[in-house]
């Protein structure tokens, strides 16, 4: 479990977090949705630790955040940033960056690292990548070896931000199956989303910021029943049904809703 | 380089340095055999050619080695922090640091030639300092560009400081010429015993922080999710660069190119990882300079050039090839 007890950020003269609550649980997708600038990515940074200079209480598993060593730490949470290097290394070698939190100062995988290695090229479908440099790979191909990256990492608490920004309809449906996966392993997993009607589909908890502050927590059916996608988002929900009885929610902007 | 090769490239690169390096005990303006080498190594032969290999060749082959050891493994760990592999000890303001110092040492003191070596060790260190504190003011952190942007002005600065002062006093400048190109002419025994600890030591780290370093090239948020330290490991690794330069210049002057160009070389050979990246660096550093500076003592022989202009003659149009075939790979 990830939990943030009033955490406030100040970059210089700029209030970017005020006295943020939240809490993520296990075995649950937790969807972090909110215009550009209002705070989620400064919010993942703080819970994963790699921006430092927050105010408040996080705890992970109820131990405190700031009391854990880095080495600990990244055996707890592992992120996902939005933009993802290209470096001139193997897909496999990129998916064995992952064992490093768990490995002595000689860096060497074991035999067990080594098959956790390749259980996680495959189960994000990259193992037929493995030997590709990742320089060279296509958005999606780049995308799914960072996953890789993530299952051999193995960590409770799994943190995305945008990690279908770049991708196709496609490549965003093996996505969605890798975090239901994750989600089926027990892990905690929170992630950024700008697609509306797909956040709804994937969370079990969705949360909204605004200007700094969380402004909603609840259920997908709470949020549609909420006035938050017109306040914040400036659309409407609609729910169409096709023909063989399926429900869709669909989001028109207000003013052609008017 | 398929896995196989590489596995044989270490012992392969150890030989050709031993090869290289007898062959700098060998050759020079008075030619010797490898019999009178082996036994004037040993505890018998002539005793000038005895005196000539063990005092003047041997110091000269062990300074070329660990020149090229060091200033090999100070740029690759200065390209792997920073990110950049156009970066060097040249860039980030070592060597002009080093070089002011000695410099301001040949104005005030002019005949204090015993105390070049601690002013350019003192000016590579504070320069290091210098350019981490700007970019901390100035950035708020050790990040990538800060650095090399800090160090590019202070470098600029320092040359500046150095071309003033010869103009000043221009009689320093034939001592300071000397030194700004680089060499292993006249290197004791004695000029090795510290600088020699400082390489080891400091190849040996650059090794055991080399797991750690591989992951700064995912960026610092997952480098830093993945359990490194980024802001600290970024610190010692440039402070660790500045010393292992610092160590090589105050013996063997300024010799540019084998910190940009060796990691360069090594890559080719190797690959991106760091943990075989550091020995394999080491290694064709140490092989480049003893080789250039074997070229350099026999090639005009008896007229005897630096090392240091041959490894610009050779540094120079590799590095241009490199940047060719460069060309759009990472776009």
């Amino acid at each position: 479990m990830l939990e943030a007890r009033k955490v406030s950020l100040r970059l210089g003269a700029k209030s970017i977090l005020r006295d943020v609550d939240f809490k993520a649980e296990p075995g649950q997708i937790t969807v972090l949705l909110g215009r550009n600038g209002s705070g989620k990515t400064s919010l993942m940074r703080c819970l994963a630790q790699t921006q430092t200079r927050w105010s408040g209480e996080i705890l992970i598993e109820g131990q405190p955040l700031r009391k854990l060593d880095a080495k600990t730490r990244a055996q707890r949470i592992a992120l996902m940033p939005q933009v993802l290097p290209r470096p001139p290394i193997t897909v496999r070698t990129l998916t064995a960056f992952g064992r490093q939190p768990y490995l002595g100062m000689s860096g060497r995988l074991s035999e067990a690292d080594e098959q956790r290695v390749d259980s996680a090229l495959k189960q994000a479908a990259i193992a037929g990548h493995a030997e590709d440099l990742v320089c060279h790979c296509s958005g999606g191909e780049r995308q799914l070896a960072y996953f890789s990256l993530l299952l051999a990492q193995d960590t409770p608490v799994v943190l995305l931000d945008e990690p279908t920004a770049s991708l196709d309809m496609e490549y965003r449906q093996v996505v969605y199956a890798l975090l239901r996966q994750m989600k089926a392993a027990g892990k905690t997993v929170v992630l950024i989303l700008h697609e509306l009607a797909d956040a709804l589909e994937l969370a079990d908890q969705v949360c909204v910021m605004d200007r700094g502050e969380m402004v909603f927590t609840g259920t997908a059916s709470a949020f549609l029943s909420s006035r938050i996608p017109q306040s914040i988002f400036g659309v409407c929900p609609k729910t169409v049904r096709d023909e063989n009885g399926s429900e869709y929610i669909l989001f028109a902007p207000l003013d052609q809703t008017k | 380089m398929k896995s196989m090769q590489k596995r044989f490239l270490l012992p392969f690169l150890f030989l050709l340095l031993i090869g290289l390096g007898f062959c700098g005990l060998i050759l020079g303006s008075a030619r010797f055999s490898f019999e009178e080498v082996r036994a004037a190594l040993g505890s018998g032969g002539d005793p000038m050619i005895r005196l000539i290999v063990l005092q003047l060749r041997l110091p000269r082959v062990v300074g070329a080695m660990l020149a090229g050891c060091g200033l090999a493994v100070s740029g690759l760990l200065l390209q792997s922090a920073t990110g950049n592999d156009l970066c060097s000890p040249n860039i980030i303001g070592v060597n002009s640091g080093a070089g002011l110092a000695v410099m301001v040492m040949l104005c005030l003191f002019p005949m204090a030639f015993a105390g070049l070596p601690l002013a350019a060790f003192a000016g590579a260190l504070a320069t290091t300092l210098l350019v981490l504190g700007i970019s901390v003011s100035a950035g708020g952190h050790q990040s990538r560009s800060t650095v090399l942007l800090a160090g590019v002005a202070v470098s600029s600065l320092f040359s500046a400081g150095i071309s003033f002062l010869s103009q000043l006093f221009p009689d320093a400048l034939a001592s300071y010429s000397a030194f700004s190109v680089g060499g292993f002419s006249g290197v004791k025994p004695a000029d090795l015993t510290l600088p020699s600890l400082i390489i080891l030591g400091g190849v040996a780290v650059a090794w055991i922080l080399a797991p750690q370093l591989n992951l700064l090239c995912l960026g610092d948020e997952i480098a830093a999710s993945l359990g490194v330290r980024v802001k600290a490991l970024r610190l010692i690794s440039l402070i660790l660069a500045s010393a292992l330069c610092a160590a090589v210049v105050t013996y063997a002057g300024l010799l540019g190119f084998v910190g940009l160009i060796v990691p360069h070389l090594a890559r080719r050979l190797v690959g991106h990882d760091l943990r075989i990246l550091v020995p394999v660096s080491a290694l064709t550093g140490a092989n480049l300079v003893v080789l250039s500076d074997l070229a350099g003592r026999t090639l005009f022989s008896p007229a005897e050039l630096p090392a240091g202009i041959f490894l610009a003659m050779l540094g120079a149009p590799f590095f241009l090839l490199i940047l060719y075939q460069r060309r759009g790979r990472y776009a």
